[in-house]
């Protein structure tokens, strides 16, 4: 779904805007470490591998007037899961597309994954790019598989934004999605976005929904 | 039990002494007695039963502290009951400090998680244990009216209206694995096809495994059931070890088991190789049939090749959420209203993305783990239909929210969120199966009909995407030669495929 915004739509004038995002990278990365960091401020060492898709929101606020709200995709890393991310991406506004910095063959993966979004997605989306896992390179240096400066190059090569994570710390991760948010076109973004442009008729896009938390909406 | 376990017990020497004890007493003759009184904790999945799953000494000491809530774990291998070999008890895990023990159910898994609050857990169990002795009961006069033994059964009643009932019901869970073994068919596949099993073990170690297919497995490894004792012991136990040419250190034998049946799986069915899901898959039929290892690996063919065609496929083509798709723009007209957005996006919705696990990992991770356990009885004496039917209850049981909403993402937020919530197996299995606005009327018929009308709809679409996006072609053939039942679906689908 693309943004969706509401200029003055709240009390003193604040603007409001909800944005697309998606998540893509090799399986075990760290996407849904991130998504859940970034959400929850949790961390496991350990969790379930992502079957499908996830789907989460969060809600933050650039300033004291703007709040932006993140709809998350967390997806499935798998290379058959490959026929699905045209699903995954369509609308999207933004993309966070992850590598591990252990691990090297991870940022050929992330590289395809951009080349994929800036062929097929929305000619706008904003990509970043995030080199996760930093405290285990913080930690033993040896560790590190792709240098900061040939990822932050190849970054600037292709229009992307960058920066080292961890999820397991919470470096740069708030940092990440916020450079996102500051980055999108809050300006620009209007209620007829491609989404409800197209949409049938008789369905009510809210830009606010209730509940803001992935876990919230419904009671069974 | 013989060879698997025989094999399984030179590649994982040590605990003998427990592994020994957990075959020849891990059922502990709990069938014919009734079950002891419960101790302060009457969760229906802790108790006894516990053992039955796994009997290991480690487990019933963490069982025993867990009746008590407030005490704390004493550290393992302090534990008097323990008598751990000596290569066992080394083991820096990295994530396994002296932790308050968790709450768990009988079966090892944490009681509380993310959706289902501890006490929203104990408020269902505590009437589920009494629903679970009775049923018990009532399996063990229908045994014996068969002359079947109770203890370690290991084959059960042909199938008739009233076992099938039994089995909706739910089957006893210290005879779940050998039953869903039995009703799956496995016996005679075992017999066919005894010792393939370790041929494949050998052919992944002998470097026929792919390394993406090696790789993906490893990562899959600790993300099966992180929440589960036997997966992820909360302080260093008996049956982790350190690294060896066999697995990775802190590894439990069970983890390890794990990667041989993945291994030996994709290895076996090259179709497939291995596919996220399947960690899940092989992981709770591992639980459930004692560490059985080829035993595991034959249910996982059965699964993946007879019941699900096509569903893990290096290709995957959506084809049973297409007909689940199609089943709930019949029976739901109002939640499809809600969730059809192909108008504007193509063949399928995207709440699509939801259910995705629903199929793949027969909704493990997707429903709490005693509603999956129940899911599976029915599914493994009934076949895929029992997925469909379940997904379609849970949609029912969705609908008043679904109908509410107006969003398309807090529908999509519901149809991913309700279902792990549904802690109430026996609620959802009576939604399904109920006489009216059920769904046991849908037959398998129905459904193979529509999974090839959906495969042949897949074959031309897919022909047009590959153009447009420049997918790159794998072989998009539903057809496993190797695979034997589903005969019908099969032959029709190659016949089809022969014409164009
Ligand atoms: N040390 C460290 N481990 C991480 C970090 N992010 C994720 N992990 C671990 O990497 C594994 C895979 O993470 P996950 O989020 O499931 O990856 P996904 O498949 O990309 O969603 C898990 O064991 C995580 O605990 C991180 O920033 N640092
Ligand atoms: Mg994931």
């Amino acid at each position: 779904m693309a943004a969706r915004m509401q200029q003055g739509g709240r009390p003193g004038g604040s603007r409001f805007a909800q944005f697309k995002l998606v998540l893509l990278g090799e399986s075990a990365v760290g996407k849904v470490s991130l998504v859940l960091r970034f959400v929850k401020d949790q961390f496991d060492d350990y969790r379930e591998s992502t079957i499908g898709a996830a789907f989460l929101t969060q809600t933050i606020a650039l300033d004291e007037s703007t709040t932006v709200k993140f709809e998350i995709w967390d997806t499935a890393g798998q290379e058959r899961y490959k026929s699905l991310a045209p699903m995954y991406y369509r609308n999207a506004n933004c993309a966070v597309v992850v590598y591990d910095i252990t691990q090297a063959s991870s940022l050929d993966k992330a590289k395809a994954w951009v080349k994929e979004l800036q062929r097929q997605a929305n000619e706008n989306i904003i990509i970043a790019l995030a080199g996760n896992k930093l405290d285990l390179v913080s930690a033993d240096p040896t560790k590190r598989a792709i240098p900061a400066e040939d990822a932050a190059q190849y970054a600037r090569e292709a229009g992307l934004l960058f920066f080292e994570t961890s999820a397991k710390t919470a470096d740069n991760v708030r940092e990440l999605f916020t450079a996102i948010a500051r980055k999108l076109p809050l300006d620009q973004a209007g209620p007829r976005s491609i989404r409800s442009a197209g949409h049938r008729p008789g369905v009510d896009l809210r830009p606010e929904s209730s509940g803001t938390q992935g876990a919230s909406g419904c009671n069974c | 039990m013989s060879q698997a376990t025989r094999r399984h017990s030179l590649d994982t020497p040590p605990p003998t002494s427990n592994r020994r004890r957990r075959h020849s007493t891990s059922i502990i003759g709990s069938q014919d007695l009734p079950p002891p009184p419960p101790v302060k904790d009457t969760s229906p999945i802790q108790q006894h039963e516990f053992r039955s799953v796994r009997s290991s000494t480690n487990l019933s000491t963490y069982n025993s502290n867990n009746n008590n809530n407030s005490a704390q774990q004493p550290p393992v291998s302090s534990s008097p009951s323990i008598t751990p070999a000596p290569a066992t008890r080394t083991l820096p895990t990295a994530s396994a400090p002296a932790e308050k023990p968790v709450p768990r159910d009988r079966y090892g898994f944490k009681k509380a998680n993310q959706h289902i609050t501890l006490s929203v857990y104990e408020a269902w169990a505590g009437s589920y244990i009494s629903y679970v002795e009775r049923r018990r009961a009532k399996w063990i006069l229908l045994m014996k009216s068969y002359g079947l033994p109770t203890v370690n059964p290991e084959r059960f009643p042909p199938k008739s209206d009233k076992v099938k009932r039994y089995v909706r019901k739910g089957i006893p869970p210290e005879w779940r694995g050998a039953a869903w073994f039995y009703f799956a068919g496995g016996p005679a596949r075992l017999a066919q096809s005894r010792g393939a099993y370790w041929e494949c073990v050998e052919r992944a170690r002998a470097g026929e495994l792919s390394g993406v297919d090696r790789d993906d497995i490893e990562r899959d490894l600790n993300r099966a059931f992180p929440d589960n004792v036997r997966f992820k012991p909360d302080a260093p136990g008996w049956d982790q070890r350190e690294a060896d040419d066999d697995g990775q250190p802190g590894e439990t034998s069970i983890v390890r088991a794990l990667r041989r049946v993945l291994q030996a799986f994709a290895v076996a069915n090259p179709r497939i190789g291995y596919c996220q899901s399947l960690n899940f898959l092989a992981g709770l039929l591992l639980l459930f049939l004692d560490e059985d290892e080829e035993k595991a690996f034959i249910m996982l063919g059965i699964v993946t090749n007879e019941h699900l065609p096509g569903t893990h496929d290096r290709s995957l083509k959506n084809i049973d959420i297409g007909v689940l798709m199609s089943c709930i723009q019949e029976s739901m007209p109002a939640v499809w209203v809600k969730i059809d957005d192909t108008q504007e996006y193509g063949s399928l919705p995207t709440v699509s993305l939801a259910l995705t696990s629903w199929f793949m990992s027969c909704f493990v991770g997707s429903l709490p783990i005693e509603t999956v356990l129940r899911v599976w009885d029915s599914f493994f004496y009934e076949g895929s239909k029992t997925l469909f039917r379940i997904a379609l209850a849970i949609f029912k049981l969705a609908e008043p929210d679904i109908r509410r909403l107006s969003d398309p993402m807090e529908v999509f937020q519901v149809v991913q969120n309700a279902p792990r919530r549904l802690v109430d197996a026996n609620a959802l299995l009576e939604a399904c199966f109920r006489r009216r606005n059920g769904f046991g009327h849908l037959s398998q018929e129905t459904i193979d009909v529509r999974r090839r009308e959906r495969a042949r709809a897949f074959g031309a679409e897919k022909a047009s995407r590959a153009d447009l996006l420049g997918v790159g072609e794998e072989s998009g053939a539903v057809v496993r030669s190797s695979s034997r039942g589903g005969g019908r679906f099969k032959r029709s689908l190659s016949r089809r495929r022969a014409k164009t």
